[in-house]
């Protein structure tokens, strides 16, 4: 040993504490950047003393891939409440004022208001203005429902777009971070990147990243579809800008594979891709279905049927065809079950008939007689066979009105395909009630749904707060514990000032011996 | 921190709302499909309001035929006791105090008999948009006088041998002339054929009235009675009708008496008369009371079945609060504890603040 291995380790300390202060000082600097992972320069003794080696990362893998997990799931939850809430939003408050039915009820009240007085046109028009509406809340709902589909599908457009940039960023970052390693220079800056295009992604998809040799990075769904595997993975989606009930959306295609869609409440999907497709694909058309229910029972319940017997057709409820625009009949009943099949969007096109709208040259008297299909002046009978049962005109005669009154009571076979829990005979499954109790229960399943999607997201928020917690825990930067670092470096800086002085002070005083 | 932060404040939101609403903030997310079940509550009771409103519609109906019944039974009463009077003594006053009585029982008949309430008119059946009753008085009253003469002139005076005038007709002739000429006009709709059935052949170059009105010509009433719906599974018939055998022999008793009472007859041609135009009277007031009664019974139905009504409304309100209901007590602690955990977060918050090395150094 000499004073010059002193001095040479003197230097190497000045050395140290120069690149230890770069690294607390830019630790210091991100201390508010939830991408930036804490590094800390790791210190080695080489033959020479002290030297620095490598700066070390504070990675933590579990806890990011928890953290990735956590995001996709609560990204998937209140996607799926946001969509939740657009469709209850069509139903109104607290007291469900514009849903069907609501509307329902005010007809039926309406309804039995003239056959209280069912000589009296304002009893009359009132029963027609009320048909009218719950025709309109039914267009209405169906307009928003499908509105709703469209801006899911909008969603999963622009979401696409970002995943697909993403991913090619993350190759960007996944190869800096492989050239960084290559060279032996520090890869820091460039994993951080990797991790925060990660987390990006993970809101979006569910991910599970693979790391490999090389410090390189692949990257899976969830189900095991390969996002990212040395190069990014096309995702493939064509939008539909616009939508009706029959419209099917298109799927999402990672990789050539189609992206599952969420199921139930408590969302399986994961990421709010899946969560959007869940929106767009069940609840939207599910509920959708139980308005087209609604609006096949009211065409059927108001139907009018000739005296004879020998056919029935659509009375105060309308509706077209679609797209063809056709005047619809009757609803038909599928031949292989027996039941009525859900039309596509009847709910749509549902309306009250002209030839009792007033304003439309119509007579809304035509109600009480069960005259709507009969042409107007009645042609001889016969041969004509009339549909009315009224054809004296009797003022006070309530018959048909109390039909019509005990048909909302009566319970019907609906399509057990809606979701709304009933029982339909050809499938076992019970939707046999009334349309007043179908359009009850049909707020009762979307509520369900929203309850448990609500419930859930508590959930999920808090576990992605929890790891959020704990991932940043580990890796965030704590301001004082850098500054007591950076006391220890200024310790350190001065003592090695003191050993510089020192060292000085002998070689002087030897010097001065030898002068 | 921030999260408990966010969770407290939205608590705090929704219980302020559920305190002062007593109702949850968001019915759906508490209830989930039970949601139907208060839907359904909140719609059921809507319609039992309903339903309630038209029964006082038909309750209103009904205290109306009841009135215009009342009124008819009272106007029979007086004519029964001014034609007993006439079968007493038959001076000229005592004529035109029936007369005068029978003209106004007339009215009364055709005046209740086309009333109206709420544009309906109330003894229609269910045809309640044409007035039931057309005045047909004048034809009934001069076929009936004319076929007086002719029936008297066809029946032949056993101490004379020469036929009858008005004035020798007795009771029995009266009667037999009632059941024959008179009956078959208001108890029948359309006349039967060849009327007068079995009347003797007139002399003297007179000849039978054969075209009289019939009921048919007073009357546009329907028989079939207007029926209501007064709760979920109750329909009543809530109207009467003009067709009635009350209706038909009050204006019969009165018709007639109008008709004949001043047309000569003797001593005894007019008490068969009275006796006649009494018994007709008599089962006027029996005919509308039994029609009251009728009604009487819808009536009860309705009271009752507002009662029920009333009943299960109240018992839906209760289940409807039981289910959506919050405890506003309840709701206000928490808003409470919520206060206290919102600044106490703000505190510890305040306090990390401060905790820094940095102002040490």
């Amino acid at each position: 040993m000499s004073l010059t291995s002193a001095l040479n380790t003197a230097q190497s300390i000045f050395n140290n504490t120069g690149t230890q202060s770069a690294t607390v000082s830019g630790n210091i600097a991100n201390a508010g950047n939830k991408d930036y992972v804490r590094r800390q320069a790791m210190i080695t003794t080489s033959l020479n003393g002290a030297s620095v080696v490598k700066i070390d990362r504070a990675q933590e893998d579990a806890l990011l891939k928890q953290y990735l997990a956590s995001n996709s799931q609560d990204s998937a939850q209140q996607t799926l409440l946001n969509g939740l809430e657009d469709v209850k939003s069509v139903l109104g408050g607290n007291d469900y004022e514009t849903s069907p039915s609501e509307y329902l009820s005010a007809f039926q009240k309406k309804l039995a208001a003239f056959q209280t007085s069912p000589n009296n046109v304002v009893a009359a028009q009132g029963a027609i203005n009320a048909a009218q509406d719950l025709a309109n809340s039914l267009n209405n709902a169906t307009a928003s429902v499908q509105n709703t589909r469209a801006a899911a599908d909008k969603s999963i457009a622009t979401q696409v777009d970002t995943l697909n940039s993403l991913l090619s960023q993350f190759e960007t970052a996944n190869n800096a971070v492989k050239n960084a390693v290559n060279t032996n220079s520090d890869p820091s800056d460039a994993l951080d990147q990797r991790d925060k295009l990660l987390k990006q992604i993970s809101s979006i998809v569910s991910v599970k990243p693979v790391s490999r040799n090389g410090s390189d990075m692949a990257l899976y769904t969830s189900d095991g579809v390969v996002l990212f595997d040395t190069i990014p993975r096309e995702v493939k989606f064509t939008a539909t800008p616009t939508y009706q009930a029959s419209d099917k959306g298109n799927g999402v295609y990672i990789d050539g594979v189609a992206l599952a869609m969420g199921q139930g409440g408590t969302t399986s999907g994961q990421g709010s891709l899946q969560a959007l497709l869940q929106i767009r694909d069940d609840v939207a058309p599910k509920f959708q279905s139980q308005l087209d229910e609604i609006a096949k029972g009211l065409v059927n319940m108001f139907a009018e049927t000739k005296t004879d017997g020998s056919s029935t057709t659509p009375g105060l409820f309308v509706w077209t065809q679609s797209p063809s625009g056709a005047a619809g009949g009757m609803p038909t009943v599928d031949p292989v079950t027996g039941q009525y099949a859900i039309i596509n969007g009847m709910a749509g096109s549902i309306k009250v008939n002209s030839a009792v709208i007033t304003s439309q040259g119509g007579d809304p008297m035509k109600l009480r007689d069960g005259s709507i299909n009969d042409p107007d002046p009645m042609p001889a009978i016969p041969p004509y066979v009339p549909y009315s049962t009224n054809l004296s005109g009797n003022g006070g005669y309530t018959d048909q009105l109390d039909k019509y009154y005990n048909a909302m009571g009566a319970k019907i076979d609906f399509d057990p395909g809606t979701g709304v829990s009933g029982f339909n005979t050809g499938s076992g499954l019970d939707s046999n009630v009334s349309i007043m109790d179908f359009a009850a229960n049909s707020i009762g399943w979307l509520e369900q749904y929203r309850s448990s999607a609500s419930d859930a997201s508590e959930n999920t928020s808090a576990a992605l707060a929890r790891s959020d917690q704990a991932y940043s825990n580990e890796t965030g930067v704590n301001l004082d514990e850098e500054l007591t670092l950076m006391l220890d470096i200024e310790q350190s800086y001065k003592a090695a000032t003191k050993i510089l002085n020192a060292v000085d002070e002998m070689l002087k005083s030897l010097l001065d011996i030898a002068s | 921190m921030r999260l408990t932060i966010r969770q407290s404040q939205n608590q705090m939101v929704q219980s302020a709302v559920e305190a002062s609403t007593k109702m949850y903030a968001d019915v759906g997310v508490a209830l989930g499909v039970n949601t139907a079940k208060s839907v359904d509550f909140n719609r059921e009771i809507d319609r039992i309001k309903s339903i309630k409103d038209s029964n006082s519609v038909v309750n209103l109906r009904l205290e109306m035929s009841q009135n215009g019944l009342d009124a008819m039974n009272g106007a029979a009463d007086d004519l029964v006791a001014k034609l007993t009077a006439l079968k007493g003594s038959q001076s000229a006053d005592t004529i035109t105090v029936t007369l005068q009585q029978a003209s106004s029982a007339f009215s009364q008949l055709m005046d209740t008999g086309n009333s109206l309430t709420n544009g309906e008119y109330l003894f229609s059946g269910i045809n309640t948009d044409v007035a039931p009753l057309t005045d047909q008085s004048a034809a009934a009253m001069s076929a009936m006088q004319t076929n007086l003469k002719a029936y008297a002139s066809a029946l032949t005076d056993p101490v004379t041998g020469n036929p009858k005038t008005v004035a020798d007709l007795d009771a029995t002739d009266m009667k037999n002339f009632t059941t024959m000429f008179v009956e078959p006009m208001f108890m029948q709709d359309t006349l039967p054929t060849g009327y007068p059935v079995g009347a003797p052949a007139p002399t003297g170059g007179l000849t039978y009235d054969t075209t009289p009105p019939a009921w048919g010509n007073w009357s546009s009433a329907s028989n079939q009675n207007m029926t209501s719906r007064i709760s979920n599974s109750e329909v009543v018939t809530s109207s009467t009708n003009a067709n009635s055998d009350g209706m038909r022999y009050f204006a019969m008793a009165t018709v007639m008496t109008k008709a004949l009472t001043n047309q000569g007859l003797g001593t005894a041609g007019m008490s068969g008369l009275s006796d006649a135009a009494i018994d007709y009277a008599g089962r006027a007031t029996t005919g509308i009371t039994g029609q009251q009664s009728q009604l009487g019974l819808s009536q009860e139905r309705v009271t009752k079945s507002n009662a029920a009504l009333d009943a299960q409304s109240s018992i839906l309100q209760g289940k409807l609060i039981d289910l959506t209901g919050v405890d506003p007590v309840e709701a206000t602690t928490i808003v409470k504890n919520m206060e206290t955990q919102l600044q106490t977060s703000y505190t510890i918050i305040s306090k990390i603040q401060q905790l820094s090395l940095v102002n040490y150094l």
